[in-house]
């Protein structure tokens, strides 16, 4: 599996999309992981009377905010917290759903009917609503509870997505020359059906931690989710609400690196859906 | 002594959307010795491919064996056994090697993988043994620099290259018969005639029992010891091969005769069989080849028998033998 996943790494960066997003996500990741070694602690105040809501300058790159707390130094903080709430919860919900899909899939008749008719039933469900509800009723949610809860309320498509690429390369001639070879059930569907059916989990996989990311900000703009003092991106939009006007540098460079994220996590992700889909070379 | 392997009345069913049933391979009887190689001759569509997947209980779903249907090994028959012992058989004792080695390889393993797979699957052995085996066999049918291949994937691999690939992963656990369907059938003449070359040599190498499933006469000439020619799921003629090209029993049989050229001789006009094979839900009731049979007459409406039309030849057609 190395060489293929060589080529496919050769083949994102080929893409102006791709090498973009790729970059930009290399220079976020290295700013969540080297950012606070340099700078300021997010939760140190200054005085409030004269540091405070401070315009970006020498001191404080992008400015302070109303309790005169550093801006870059909580969007750090904020971001590595986003990017691990996003890659975690995103990794959680693929293996979640590439499980229930594959199996789904090779296992086909019964097994397919109910779990397919159980994913139908949970789409219906608003992902939103669901964490709403259970954000409203347990307050101050622990880190690894909520990236639990965003992994799984976000599984169902990537499920339906594999279980169908399963049903087509389960009907593929190589696949019928393992059982041939006296391979197993297990075998067959780790060794033939997961590989073949990659391609869809890797490009779900990165597009989900996008959504994630965004849905976590909402979520903390909302008041739910995480809660101060833990700096966070949504949480830091929601927090100058009341000083926008004024201090615009409060909400607008944690808005604007939220965006970024996101945006460069697509754009791999759809370099990587380009690069994977045989149509296109 | 037991034959190797004896199929005795196979029949294949698969429901119908209308709620009747069809039989894709209905009764199909023959028998392959140790170190011989048996024919299954056969226009597309007349039931050689599934009768092969039969003899593995492979047989595509919603369509199964009917348990009136026996598959001797050596004696035991396969209808009885259970899935585990099955996983046994399949590649352990009788190996198979399909048509399209485009598509009959996983394109995201390497051959060493896909071929050491075989091994593992039916002998308690490290990988890294495996991958010897691998390479081994590799050597053994033929591929050039064995060590180089053993890593390579099979879009890096020629056609002739991947279906010896096949072949090796067929080979991996020593089955005692080969189920080569149409093995020649996608690659070019000239690797045509070499992967021909490699079975014979490998079926007397190991004394291995060879069915060799392909609509082709010209690769059962001279390397197929027996035949049985198929027609619209029945075997209608069965004899040795130099039998069967000596004299044809079937009228169907003359029929595929008369559609290929030949070299010696004098040029004549090609005698295509007019028509084309029914689908299994318009098969006559009678003989099935009668509606295209140029010699037909009234008894033709209703089914011969696999008669002997000669002593070791069969043939199932009214015309065949004395009674005629």
């Amino acid at each position: 599996m190395t060489a293929p996943l060589v080529a496919l790494a050769q083949a994102v960066w080929k893409r102006p999309g791709g090498r973009a997003g790729t970059i930009a996500l290399a220079l976020l990741a290295l700013l969540a992981l080297c950012g606070p070694l340099v700078l300021p602690s997010p939760t140190a105040q200054g005085d409030l009377l004269h540091e405070a809501l401070l315009p970006p300058g020498v001191g404080h790159l992008l400015g302070t905010d109303q309790l005169s707390r550093d801006v870059l130094s909580r969007i750090v903080s904020g971001l590595r917290l986003s990017l691990i709430i996003g890659l975690a919860s995103a990794f959680l919900a693929v293996v979640l759903g590439a499980a229930v899909g594959l199996i789904a899939g090779a296992r086909a008749g019964l097994v397919d009917s109910v779990l397919m008719r159980m994913v139908d039933a949970l789409l219906a469900i608003p992902r939103l609503f669901v964490l709403l509800l259970v954000l409203a009723v347990w307050d101050r949610v622990p880190l690894p509870a909520l990236v639990l809860l965003l992994a799984l309320t976000g599984w169902y498509g990537t499920s339906r997505l594999v279980r169908a690429e399963t049903v087509r390369v389960r009907s593929e001639d190589f696949v019928r020359a393992a059982e041939a070879l006296g391979a197993g059930r297990l075998r067959i569907a780790l060794h033939h059906l997961l590989p073949n059916v990659a391609a869809p989990i890797i490009v779900a996989g990165t597009l989900g931690v996008g959504d994630v990311i965004l849905l976590e900000a909402g979520l903390t703009y909302l008041g739910l989710g995480i809660r101060p003092p833990t700096p966070s991106l949504g949480g830091m939009v929601l927090d100058s609400r009341s000083v926008f006007v004024t201090a615009p540098w409060t909400s607008i460079f944690p808005g604007l690196v939220i965006v970024l994220t996101v945006l460069s996590v697509n754009l791999v992700g759809d370099a990587l859906r380009e690069a994977l889909d045989p149509r296109s070379t | 002594m037991t034959p190797l392997l004896e199929v005795r009345d196979l029949r294949v069913s698969f429901p119908e959307s209308g709620g009747g049933t069809i039989h894709p391979v209905d009764g199909v009887s023959f028998t392959l010795e140790r170190g011989r190689t048996l024919a299954l001759v056969g226009e597309s569509g007349c039931g050689k491919s599934l009768t092969g997947l039969a003899l593995l209980r492979l047989v595509p779903s919603p369509g199964r064996v009917e348990a009136s249907s026996a598959i001797r090994l050596e004696g035991k028959d396969l209808m009885s056994f259970d899935e585990r012992a099955m996983r046994e058989v399949r590649g352990g004792r009788i190996g198979m090697v399909f048509q399209d080695p485009m598509t009959s390889l996983n394109p995201v393993l390497t051959a060493g993988d896909q071929i050491a797979e075989g091994v593992r699957a039916h002998r308690s052995v490290s990988r890294s043994d495996a991958l010897a085996r691998a390479e081994a066999l590799l050597g053994e049918v033929g591929i050039a620099d064995p060590a180089r291949r053993l890593h390579e994937y099979p879009h890096q691999l020629s056609g002739g290259m991947r279906q010896r690939v096949m072949i090796s992963i067929a080979l991996a656990a020593e089955p005692e018969i080969l189920i080569a369907d149409e093995p020649t059938t996608a690659l070019d003449v000239t690797v045509q005639a070499q992967i021909l070359e490699l079975l014979d040599r490998l079926r007397l190498e190991r004394g291995m029992a060879v069915l060799l499933i392909t609509h082709d006469l010209g690769v059962v000439a001279g390397r197929a010891d027996d035949m049985c020619v198929m027609y619209a799921g029945q075997i209608v003629e069965r004899a040795s091969t130099r039998q069967v090209f000596e004299a044809p029993a079937h009228p169907y049989t003359r029929g595929l005769f008369g559609s290929v050229p030949t070299i010696a001789g004098p040029r004549e006009r090609l005698t295509p069989i007019s028509g084309s094979v029914p689908p299994p839900t318009a098969w006559p009731g009678g003989c099935r080849f009668a509606p295209r049979c140029p010699e037909r007459f009234a008894r033709c409406d209703s089914m011969p028998s696999l008669r002997g039309a000669a002593p070791g030849h069969d043939a199932r057609c009214w015309l065949a033998g004395d009674e005629a």
